[in-house]
């Protein structure tokens, strides 16, 4: 635990080194979010509400689920593609600790800092100019902070064997892209997803995307009953074990072409 | 059972065993056309290259070896066999016991590794911070940290550097650093790839000298890779030499010296050369390297002619002024075996 508590520091630290950068990522996202409310704010001129949302769950819909998929665009994938692409790698597995170890302390420790200096001064920031929805209740404030834990792990095993992927792509860029757009759209972090066709959408709900932004943000607003939000919280569960699972398997396979390739 | 006992007892004279080792890399063929290059995409033809080809060799505890050869003559290869990252094709190997690629976390623990040409620290952070980590992930206690701290601090002369993160450090200063941070949880075994690589003479200096004063001092084993046989001469008293994967010399380094020195250089300085533009009488075993108006260098081979016979022949014909006598260094002599095993080939 204190290995794991040193690495996060560590990851701090690195974050500490590029904050002029994060300045103009935080700008990034900023402009996202109002670029999205005025055009919601288009659609909301000519009616109420949009499948039972107000103009002002929109906007926390908006803020929120650009905030959560903002993380889309880094994650741990770009880093191990190129450990993988630059061979350092075999620096890497020379560690007293596992690869997937150090990687999930990194990707954890990302994520804290993306929170607590990016996620929640902008929500707040933004929900007080734009006039946004407050969360539903206390507990769905909760529960949606549970769900947003629960995502790290959806996030973070899919990172990881997307960053595999540069083992037969030899390259990392492509990969981070597609990865950060898919992401993006089927998450619900463009368009809510009750806006897309009707079957897909329910596909969609089920799927392990969701629960990076969608689940997350419907539960906030309270769009969720007491059984969905369990319902949801537990396909977000199933997700993490499965994604788990498929990712370790991976990491067996990638082991075993670096010890035997040489990376 | 018998022969894990023995194994264990053994532990100190035979702390690294290889045997028969082979490694093989399958490499993609390169194509000569288009077309055969289109084909290959989706029918790759492979080559196998043979990096490593049948090494065997037993290192103790406290030994400092050199493993030299050319370029490609499979010398990362066998480190990162070594060290647990690559899988040998053939063959076994044994570090304290155990196999590395079998326990890699645990042979981690007990070796340091650097390699010239790879960090070992986090970029963006000041380096203290970096070796901070090291010392929770592999456990050292704080007192014996500290002890390492200061003490490698001071050999390698990073006390200023420590709070400067690592991408804002000059190469040398890298290097120093990472060397440090390989020691400060005291391995057992230090594998050291190219560590002088691109480093000005005071750094290798410093570099040269904390490796050697922990062969010394703690009994680490080494083992170490490098062009520069600067190093390989102060740091090792055992050379192995490798060419095209195959151990060709295994032995003491000054027996390797000794053995194969039999040619040696004399340069005279001299009033006038009395053979300058006229040719020298030749004299059995002499072979002239260089002359100008008021020097002469010759090589010549022990075993056929003494240095006092050369001596006496030239201070017949000229006034010499001085004199120096040297055996080749171990650089040119490697040169010379690593030549006549390719013509064997």
């Amino acid at each position: 635990m204190q290995k794991f508590y040193t690495l996060v520091r560590m990851t701090f630290l690195s974050k500490f080194a590029y904050m002029k950068a994060f300045w103009f990522n935080i700008a990034g996202t900023a402009t996202s979010i109002f670029i999205y409310y005025f055009l919601w704010k288009y659609v909301f001129r000519s009616q109420e509400s949009l499948d039972g949302f107000t103009m002002a769950e929109i906007t926390t819909y908006v803020i929120a689920a650009r905030m959560l998929s903002s993380q889309f665009g880094g994650g741990i994938n770009t880093e191990l593609s190129l450990w993988i692409y630059e061979g350092t790698i075999s620096v890497e597995l020379l560690r007293p600790v596992s690869l997937f170890f150090t990687l999930f302390a990194k990707r954890t420790g990302e994520f804290f800092f993306f929170i607590l200096f990016k996620g929640i001064p902008i929500t707040v920031l933004c929900t007080w100019i734009l006039k946004g929805a407050l969360p539903y209740g206390g507990a769905e404030f909760l529960l949606f902070v549970v769900s947003v834990c629960i995502s790290i792990g959806i996030m973070f095993f899919m990172e990881f064997m997307v960053g595999i992927c540069a083992f037969y792509t030899h390259g990392y860029w492509g990969l981070a892209f597609t990865k950060s757009a898919l992401l993006s759209i089927l998450s619900g972090g463009i368009v809510p997803l009750f806006l897309f066709p009707e079957g897909l959408a329910s596909v969609l709900g089920y799927m392990p995307f969701a629960g990076m932004v969608s689940v997350p943000v419907q539960i906030y607003l309270g769009k969720y009953d007491a059984t969905e939000t369990l319902v949801y919280i537990s396909i977000q569960i199933i997700w993490v074990i499965i994604l788990y699972l498929a990712a370790k398997l991976f990491y067996i396979h990638m082991l075993k072409k670096v010890v035997v390739q040489g990376g | 059972m018998s022969r894990i006992a023995d194994q264990n007892t053994n532990q100190d004279s035979n702390q690294i065993q290889v045997r028969h080792l082979v490694k093989e890399y399958k490499r993609k063929k390169n194509k000569g056309n288009v077309r055969k290059a289109l084909a290959g995409m989706f029918r790759p033809d492979y080559e196998v290259l043979r990096a490593v080809d049948n090494i065997s060799f037993t290192i103790g505890r406290g030994e400092a070896v050199g493993y030299v050869g050319p370029n490609g003559s499979g010398k990362s290869t066998t480190i990162k066999m070594l060290c647990g990252i690559l899988t040998p094709t053939e063959g076994g190997i044994l570090v304290n016991g155990i196999v590395p690629q079998q326990e890699r976390m645990k042979n981690n623990k007990k070796i340091g590794v650097v390699f010239g040409n790879r960090s070992l620290l986090w970029w963006d952070v000041p380096v203290i911070e970096s070796y901070r980590l090291f010392q929770r992930l592999y456990e050292i206690p704080p007192n014996r940290f500290k002890e390492n701290l200061d003490r490698f601090t001071e050999i390698m002369g990073i006390g200023p550097l420590l709070g400067i993160p690592e991408r804002q450090l000059s190469l040398g200063q890298k290097m120093r650093c990472n060397i440090a941070a390989a020691f400060l949880h005291n391995p057992e075994i230090v594998y050291l790839d190219e560590p002088t690589i691109g480093l000005d003479s005071e750094s290798k200096a410093s570099i040269r000298e904390c490796i050697r004063r922990m062969n010394e001092e703690e009994k680490t084993t080494f083992i170490v890779t490098s062009h520069d046989f600067q190093d390989i001469e102060t740091l090792c008293r055992r050379i192995i030499l490798i060419n095209h994967g195959r151990v060709v010399v295994d032995d003491d380094m000054q027996k390797v010296k000794l053995d194969f020195n039999r040619e040696k250089r004399i340069q005279f300085e001299v009033d006038s050369n009395p053979w300058y533009h006229k040719g020298m009488p030749s004299m059995e075993g002499v072979r002239i390297t260089d002359e100008k108006p008021h020097s002469i260098t010759l090589e010549y081979d022990v075993e056929k002619v003494s240095s006092i016979h050369i001596m006496q022949q030239v201070s017949k014909l000229c006034e010499i002024k001085d004199v120096a006598i040297s055996g080749r260094d171990i650089e040119a002599i490697i040169r010379d075996i690593i030549r006549k095993d390719n013509h064997s080939i």
